[in-house]
């Protein structure tokens, strides 16, 4: 895909508590992009807003959220589950040539009103799954995480050094929700056990959070910014639902979103042509296990790659260089901002953060029960 | 089709708390006490609101201007209910008119006593009933009467 | 600049919604089985495949499974976790005792059944055991009347 579509600008907000309300957030993060690209709300041709009805507490939520975004009485439509679909069907929308710019607005307040795991907790089939109470969203990642490192004869402590440099990492990011500043592997390590072999900080923050994007047509995107990050290619796949019918230690959907995506991008070796990746891993194992299967990671190779720096900011093949969502995880803007933060990176603007090459990326976002569905970006300047 | 087992896969969601913005609807019932009316108003395109939001949706841009706004104002639409949400028939008609106040652009939902269902009319002048004790809350503005 | 938060209403929703769901056919038959202490998978017609609990649609063929297949009461725990908390309704509480949740294969099943893992210790279980069914005395046709799997 030649640059048709850019992303021309994103705001967003991450903490474990931000003191807000959907409407407040969801203004305070649209003015702020409007303001930062000199734009109003009529300059956007049309609005994709992602949020969960769910967790918002109210059914066709975004007729209550369009105002606040700068959709009132504009061209609106809306995506739920993760935030990279939004992206997705915003990039149709520019593409389809009825469009020349596109907001994507995401956000979810799991930090403070609705515990995250209510998600996934109410998407288990309620005939069986729910009723013999075996099954949640963490004891379905530790089942996923034990598969995964049995497969290779990986020990316990992968996890606690991918934690480390994905803490670490959101340390160092001003933009994550959980900075654990001067974070240890003792502390990791330390840290209790939740289903085994998952301890508390292996696995993702109850986050609020929201991300707002600008994409734009490649006429208008020249216009609005001096350094618009091209959308190269887009892949989505869906798993099957049954985790007894699924081989927990890989991942089809990753695999399949990756091939899709890179193929349209023009992509044929991922560990030479990428730059760094930005991964939805809400759990530790989830990073190399996801990674492996787009094609980022040699097989059986993870926890010597990790041990040897080659996923870490100035590695190899960087991987979550922002920390990824173990630092945060707002849930349906999360995969939207791994993109921003791809394209932070793509920019040069990444800070601390940012990784020596960064012209190609990949961003990954899931959705469902140990990543049922994956959505594949692929971003480049 | 055979009669299966049927199991409960209800939601249990009374763990859901919701902040949602308060300031508008505060400045409206602190007024209230005093028998005041009072929205915000949007100082780019003049339009008030009771009320008010943190900003105009029409502009997009945060407002917090107070405005006072009559207690006097006009039936833009009504219907008359027969029956409670239950489906229960009520003793009297409950007229149900959606009426904009003199100087408000927003428009505000209530009770109307005082006049006989067959009566009631698109454009009719109706004023707000105070209670005689304010406390400031809604119940203050009991309902509307003909003017 | 006045607090932010002052300005907010804290409203608690009570939002409980009552569905419920037929359980179906499938189901239904091996709800049924688990009242005679005996286990039932389902087979596609196509490639052959048998899934446990029965269920209708074999999606990667597309065909309806026609022919229902009764498992052995033993397998191989092929993954497991032992679980430290609970979760019940998104909270996260101390479980009182560590315990196995495990993934079983059971002879004659091409995938795997979710059951509690029981009459080991978290600190001796291993994938690769050899497990079997253990019953209620009475069942009732519920789905606990298959109780947990222990160490043959």
């Amino acid at each position: 895909m030649d640059n048709k579509v850019a992303i021309v600008g994103f705001n967003m907000a991450s903490a474990l508590d931000l003191e807000t309300t959907r409407e407040r957030l969801s203004f305070d993060l649209t003015r702020g992009l409007f303001d930062d690209l000199g734009i109003e709300r009529d300059d956007v041709g049309t609005f994709i807003i992602c949020t969960n009805d769910f967790l918002d507490g109210r059914t066709i939520s975004n007729v209550f959220l369009d105002p606040s975004v700068g959709a009132y009485m504009k061209d609106e439509s809306k995506v739920e589950m993760d935030g990279l679909n939004a992206l997705t069907y915003a990039c149709m929308r520019i593409l389809s040539g009825q469009y020349e710019t596109a907001l994507v607005a995401t956000l979810a307040l799991t930090g403070t009103q609705v515990s995250p795991y209510l998600h996934i907790g109410y998407t288990l089939d309620a005939s069986y799954d729910r009723p013999i109470k075996l099954l949640n969203e963490l004891s379905a990642a530790a089942l996923e995480a034990r598969s995964y490192l049995a497969k290779y004869g990986y020990s316990e402590e992968l996890l606690d050094d991918i934690a480390l440099q994905d803490l670490a990492n959101a340390a160092r990011n001003p933009n994550q929700a959980r900075r654990l500043e001067g974070v240890s592997k003792d502390q990791i390590a330390g840290s209790a056990y939740l289903y085994e072999p998952l301890r508390e900080l292996h696995c993702y923050p109850a986050t609020d959070g929201g991300c707002m994007m600008l994409l734009a047509s490649e006429k208008r995107a020249k216009e609005l910014c001096d350094k618009p990050v091209w959308i190269k290619g887009i892949g989505r796949s869906t798993d099957n639902y049954y985790l007894g019918d699924r081989d927990l230690s890989g991942s089809i959907s990753a695999s399949q979103a990756a091939e899709r995506a890179m193929g349209m991008a023009g992509i044929k070796d991922p560990r030479k042509e990428l730059d760094f990746a930005e991964i939805s891993s809400l759990f530790a194992h989830q990073e190399p296990l996801l990674a492996e299967a787009m094609g980022l990671l040699e097989p059986g190779k993870a926890a010597e790659a990790y041990k040897s720096g080659d996923t870490a900011i100035d590695g190899k093949l960087p991987i979550n260089p922002s920390g990824g969502p173990l630092g945060g995880h707002p849930i349906c803007s999360s995969g939207l901002m791994r993109a921003a933060e791809a394209v932070l990176q793509l920019r040069g603007e990444a800070g601390k953060n940012q990784v020596e090459k960064a012209d190609v990326a990949l961003a990954h976002g899931q959705d469902g029960v140990c990543a049922q569905q994956s959505v594949v970006v692929v971003l480049g300047t | 089709m055979e009669e299966t087992k049927i199991v409960n896969g209800a939601w249990e969601l009374s763990t859901f708390h919701f902040p949602i913005e308060g300031r508008g609807l505060k400045t409206m019932l602190k007024n209230m006490k005093d028998k005041k009316l009072v929205g915000f108003k949007c100082p780019q395109c003049g339009m008030v609101y009771m009320p008010g939001p943190f900003y105009c949706r029409k502009c997009f841009i945060r407002i917090d201007d107070e405005a006072e706004v009559s207690d006097h104002g006009e039936i833009m639409t009504f219907t008359i209910g027969y029956a409670d949400v239950r489906g229960n028939p009520l003793d009297e008609p409950r007229i149900a008119p959606v009426v904009k106040l003199d100087g408000c652009d927003s428009w505000i939902m209530g009770v109307l006593e005082g006049v006989k269902p067959e009566d009631v009319h698109v454009g009719m002048r109706v004023k707000v009933k105070w209670a005689e004790e304010r406390t400031g809350s809604l119940q203050d503005m009991q309902y509307f009467l003909p003017e | 600049m006045e607090d932010i938060k002052e300005t907010f209403y804290h409203t608690v929703a009570p939002l409980d919604f009552g569905y419920n769901y037929r359980v179906g056919t499938y189901l239904q038959r091996y709800i049924d089985a688990l009242k005679d202490k005996k286990i039932l998978g389902a087979k596609c017609p196509q490639c052959g495949k048998v899934v446990v609990p029965p269920r209708k649609y074999c999606g990667a063929c597309n065909k309806v499974r026609e022919e229902y297949v009764e498992l052995s009461q033993e397998g191989t725990l092929e993954n497991y976790t032992v679980g430290h908390i609970t979760l019940e309704k998104g909270q996260v509480n101390q479980a009182e005792s560590p315990y196995i949740v495990g993934m079983i294969k059971l002879g004659g099943a091409d995938n795997l059944l979710v059951g509690k893992v029981a009459g080991v210790s978290p600190q001796e279980v291993k994938t690769g055991m050899r497990l079997k069914a253990v019953w209620k005395d009475q069942t009732e046709g519920e789905y606990s009347d298959l109780d947990h799997f222990e160490p043959v």
